[in-house]
C-alpha cells in the first residue's frame, strides 16, 4: 500500500475553478474521505487521482510514479450500478482483474470466490448482475476493486442511493476490511456522518478553489450514533 | 399457454372464413381454392414432389448468406473502428445502398456476376449487409462509457478488449441486426428465386412458387405460402427466441 | 363466443361486399390486352385503322397493358380483362385448371427459335447442365416447342424445365448476348431477327422443326363470361381482326408505314421482318392437336380435353 502526492494541482471545470494550486499528501493505509457540496469537484478530485481526468497544471504522484493514465494499481469503484459487465456472472465479474493479468481460470476462480466470501456474497457467484440489488451490486463491484491488490482504492459514492440499513452495513465491512487489508482508500461521500464513521482524513472541497484538510482522532470502533461523533460532525463547515 | 390458445383461436377463426367465403361460390377456385385442395397439394407436393429438397436448397442459401454478411459485417466494423475515413466511406455507402430493394439491382447483379449462386448470395449480402451493420456500428458507437472506464482502469487493451468487452456489449445490436438482416434475406431470396430460376438441381422456395404461378395451381401456390410462412415464424419465434433467452435475455441486455 | 360468431360475421361482410361487381359500363366495351411484337401486328393494324367503327359503331375497345401472359391470366379472372392474346400452350393451361374459355380466333403464325452465342452449343444434345435458356416463363409456347423437341431428340420433355430462367423477351436478349451460363434464348420475332443479325449467334432449333410442321404462334382468347354477354361483340372483334389481316396483304406499304411507326422500327428494316415467308397473320389455328397430345402425355395437362371444345364459334 502507497501514498499519493498532489503538487500545484489547478483544474478548471466548465469555466469554475476546481482546484488552485492545490497540495496534498496522502500516507499509506490512510483513510481520506472527500465530502463537499454538490457539483463542487469532488468527482475530478478523483478522477485525476485516478488517471482519467487530466490536470490543467501542476503533478500527481503516487508513490513516486506521475499519474498520466488510469492504472490498475488504483482501481475505481464508480458511483454507477452499471460498473459491473452484464454478460459475465458475478465470479466472472469480480475476477475480471486477474482475468486481465492473465492468471488462469482456476486460480481466478478460487479466489473471486474468497473475495465473495469476504463480502458476504459466496451464494449469488453463478447470477448475472441484473439479477442482484443494487447493494449486492456495489459489494461486488468492491470485492473486484480490491482482489488485485492494488495501491491505492478509488470510492466514488460507492453507496450513495442505497437505503441507510444497507448502508451502515456496508460501511462496516469496508472498515473491518480496510483494517485488515490495511489499505490506503480515498473514498467521496456526501453523508458527513459516514465520512466521520471511515475517514482518518477528510478533505473538505469548497468553492472558487478552497480547500480544507480536517484530522479525524475519533476513536474506534465508532457508533454512527455516539454523541462524539456527532459533535465532531457538527463542527465540520462545508 | 393463454398465448397459444389466443393464436389457435385467431388461426381457427380465419380457417373457417377462408371455407366459407370458398363455399359461397362467389370466387373462381383458381382464386380461391378450398383448404382440402390446399393441404392435398402440400401434402403432394412435401411427399411426391420436390418441394422439401426446394425448401432446404433455400434456407441453405439464406444461411450461407447470413454467415458470409456476419463475416464480412464483423470485419468492416473493426476495420470502419481502426480507420476514420473508411468508417465515413463506409456510412456514405451504407446510406446509398440501403435503401435500394434488392429486386431493383437484379438487372445488374445479372449483368455483373450472372444468374447463378454467386449471384443469388450477392443478392442476400446486398439485403443483410446494411441494416445490420447500421445496428452494429450503433452499439458500437454506444458502447456504455462505464464498461470503457472500467477497462481502462484495469489496462485492458487491443484485441483482448474488443473481445472481453466492447463485442458482448454491442451483442444486442448485434442480433437485432441479424434479425432484420435475416427477413430481409429471405424475402429477397424468394424473389431472386423467381426471377433467376433453378440456379441448380431443382431450385428453391421461390423457383417453386413461380411454377405454380405460370403453371396456375392456386392451391400449390398457397401451399408454399403457407410453407414460407412457417419458416418465418418459425425463424423467429424459435431460433432467433432461443439464441436471445441464452444471451440477451440472460444478461438482462433485452432492449 | 357470441363475440366471436359477430365478429366472423362481419369479416365475412367486408371481405364479399368489398368486391362486389363492377356496374355495367354503359357502352359496349371489350377490354383487350396484347403483348409487344410482330406476331401482334393485326391488333396494331386494327387500332389504327379502326375497322370496327364500320362494323359496330357502338363498340369501345379498350387496351390494357400486361407485363406478360400470367398477367393477362390473373386480369382475366379478375374481371378487368376480356379478351387476351397469347400461345396456345399457356391457354391450354389455364383451361385444364379450370379457368374457363375459348380460344376464338388464331393471329398469327411466326418463325420462332433457340437462339445461342455459344459456338458450342449446335444441337440440344450440346445443351449442359449449366446453361441458362432465356424464355418468357415456364408453361410458355417456347417452353413447351423446346420440350417437344427435347423428347423427341433426347427422350426426355422435361429436360430443361430446371434451366429456365424467366426473362422478357429484351432482357433476354441483352443477357444472351453478354452472358456465360445464360447464352440461349427462345425468342420470336422481332427479337430474333435482331439476335441473328448480331455476330456470334446461330439458330440451334427453330420453331418449325420443334413442331414438325407449322402452328399457330398466338390466339386470341375469351371467358365464358364474353362469350355469353358480349356474343355480338366478340363477333365483331373477329370480324375487325380478318379485316386487319386482309388490309396486311392487300395495302403492304401503308400498313407497313402504320407499324413502322408504332414498332419504332425502319421502314426497310421492318419490310424485311415482314416478308419473312413464316410470319403469317391468319384466323386459322394450326397445330391445337399437337400441342394438347403432347402436353397431356407430358403431364403438362391434367384433363381430357378435344380440340373442338376449345373452339369457340
Amino acid at each position: 500500500m502507497s501514498g499519493y502526492r498532489f503538487e500545484a494541482v489547478s483544474k478548471c471545470f466548465e469555466g469554475e475553478t476546481i482546484f488552485k494550486n492545490f497540495h496534498l499528501s496522502g500516507q499509506s493505509e490512510s483513510f481520506l474521505c472527500v465530502v463537499g457540496k454538490s457539483g463542487v469537484g469532488k468527482s475530478t478530485f478523483l478522477r485525476m487521482l485516478g488517471g482519467f481526468e487530466p490536470v490543467d497544471s501542476g503533478t500527481i504522484h503516487i508513490e513516486e510514479n506521475l499519474v498520466q493514465k488510469p492504472q490498475k494499481i488504483c482501481p475505481m469503484v464508480f458511483q454507477s450500478y452499471e460498473q459491473l459487465f452484464p454478460w459475465l456472472p458475478i465470479w466472472e465479474n469480480v475476477a475480471f482483474p486477474l482475468r486481465v493479468n492473465g492468471e488462469k481460470k482456476e486460480i481466478r476462480k478460487a479466489k473471486a470466490m474468497q473475495a465473495l466470501q469476504a463480502v458476504g456474497l459466496k451464494d449469488h457467484a453463478n447470477k448475472f448482475p441484473h439479477q442482484l440489488s443494487g447493494g449486492m451490486k456495489q459489494r461486488a463491484a468492491l470485492a473486484r476493486a480490491w482482489i488485485a491488490e492494488p495501491k491505492i482504492l478509488l470510492m466514488d459514492e460507492p453507496f450513495g442511493g442505497l437505503d441507510m440499513m444497507t448502508r451502515e452495513s456496508l460501511q462496516g465491512l469496508l472498515v473491518d476490511l480496510w483494517k485488515e487489508r490495511k489499505w490506503t482508500v480515498v473514498f467521496i461521500t456526501h453523508d458527513l456522518r459516514e465520512a466521520a464513521r471511515l475517514s482518518t482524513k477528510l478533505l473538505i472541497v469548497k468553492e472558487e478553489g478552497e480547500w480544507a484538510l480536517l484530522e479525524n482522532h475519533l476513536p474506534w470502533p465508532r457508533d454512527p450514533y455516539s454523541k462524539e461523533l456527532n459533535d465532531w460532525v457538527r463542527q465540520i463547515q462545508l | 399457454m393463454k398465448r397459444w390458445r389466443i393464436y389457435t383461436g385467431l388461426i381457427l377463426a380465419f380457417c373457417l372464413s377462408w371455407q366459407l367465403i370458398v363455399w359461397s361460390g362467389r370466387y373462381s377456385p383458381l382464386i380461391f381454392p378450398s383448404l382440402d385442395a390446399i393441404g392435398r397439394s402440400l401434402w403432394s407436393d412435401l411427399v411426391h414432389g420436390q418441394l422439401l429438397s426446394q425448401l432446404v436448397f433455400s434456407l441453405r442459401l439464406v444461411v450461407e448468406g447470413l454467415l458470409l454478411s456476419i463475416a464480412m459485417g464483423l470485419g468492416i466494423a473493426l476495420i470502419a473502428r481502426r480507420f476514420v475515413v473508411f468508417r465515413k466511406g463506409i456510412d456514405l455507402l451504407i446510406s446509398v445502398a440501403h435503401p435500394l430493394p434488392g429486386v431493383a439491382l437484379l438487372p445488374l447483379v445479372i449483368l455483373w456476376v450472372g444468374i447463378g449462386e454467386a449471384a443469388v448470395l450477392f443478392i442476400i449480402l446486398h439485403s443483410v449487409l446494411w441494416p445490420f451493420l447500421v445496428s452494429f456500428f450503433g452499439a458500437l458507437d454506444r458502447l456504455p462509457i462505464i464498461h470503457q472506464e472500467v477497462a481502462d482502469n484495469y489496462e485492458l487493451k487491443g484485441w483482448r478488449r474488443l473481445i472481453w468487452v466492447d463485442l458482448p456489449g454491442a451483442f444486442p445490436g448485434f442480433l437485432s441486426g441479424l434479425k432484420i438482416g435475416w427477413s430481409r434475406a429471405w424475402r429477397a431470396l424468394i424473389s431472386a428465386e423467381m426471377i433467376f430460376g433453378a440456379t441448380s438441381g431443382s431450385g428453391g422456395i421461390g423457383w417453386f412458387m413461380f411454377q405454380k404461378r405460370v403453371f396456375m395451381d392456386t392451391a400449390g401456390l398457397f401451399g408454399g405460402l403457407l410453407v414460407i410462412i412457417v419458416i418465418g415464424v418459425a425463424m423467429e419465434s424459435l431460433v432467433f427466441r432461443w439464441l436471445e433467452r441464452r444471451t440477451v435475455v440472460r444478461w438482462g441486455m433485452e432492449r | 363466443m357470441k363475440k366471436w360468431i359477430v365478429m366472423i360475421l362481419i369479416g365475412l361482410l367486408v371481405l364479399t361486399s368489398g368486391c362486389a361487381a363492377q356496374p355495367e359500363p354503359e357502352e359496349k366495351t371489350l377490354i383487350l390486352a396484347e403483348q409487344y411484337g410482330l406476331a401482334y401486328a393485326p391488333l396494331q393494324i386494327l387500332q389504327a385503322k379502326n375497322f370496327l367503327a364500320d362494323i359496330d359503331p357502338d363498340l369501345k375497345l379498350e387496351w390494357a397493358k400486361a407485363g406478360n401472359t400470367t398477367a393477362i391470366r390473373e386480369m382475366m379472372l379478375a374481371g378487368k380483362v376480356d379478351i387476351g392474346f397469347m400461345g396456345i400452350p399457356p391457354f391450354l393451361i389455364a383451361r385444364d385448371k379450370g379457368m374457363e374459355w375459348d380460344i376464338f380466333t388464331g393471329l398469327s403464325q411466326a418463325p420462332v427459335g433457340l437462339v445461342s452465342s455459344n459456338p458450342a452449343i449446335q444441337g440440344l444434345a450440346d445443351i449442359q447442365e449449366s446453361d441458362r435458356i432465356a424464355l418468357p416463363q415456364p408453361g410458355s409456347i417456347q417452353h413447351i416447342l423446346l420440350a417437344i423437341a427435347a423428347e423427341r431428340e433426347l427422350g426426355d420433355a422435361a429436360r430443361f424445365d430446371q434451366q429456365l430462367v424467366t426473362m422478357k423477351h429484351p432482357d433476354g436478349m441483352s443477357a444472351m448476348l453478354a452472358g456465360e451460363e445464360l447464352n440461349l434464348h427462345f425468342t420470336s420475332p422481332p427479337y430474333i431477327f435482331m439476335e441473328l443479325e448480331e455476330a456470334g449467334t446461330h439458330l440451334v432449333l427453330s420453331g418449325t422443326e420443334a413442331m414438325g410442321g407449322p402452328f399457330t404462334f398466338i390466339v386470341g382468347a375469351a371467358p365464358k363470361r364474353v362469350q355469353e354477354e358480349k356474343a355480338e361483340s366478340l363477333a365483331a372483334l373477329k370480324e375487325g381482326l380478318q379485316m386487319a389481316m386482309d388490309f396486311m396483304q392487300d395495302h403492304p406499304d401503308e400498313a407497313l408505314t402504320i407499324l413502322s411507326e408504332r414498332y419504332e422500327l425502319e421502314e426497310e428494316v421492318l419490310q424485311g421482318y415482314l416478308a419473312n415467308p413464316e410470319l403469317v397473320y391468319s384466323e386459322s389455328v394450326e397445330g391445337l392437336d399437337t400441342f394438347i397430345d403432347f402436353m397431356t402425355r407430358n403431364g403438362y395437362l391434367d384433363q381430357e380435353i378435344t380440340a373442338e371444345e376449345v373452339i369457340w364459334n
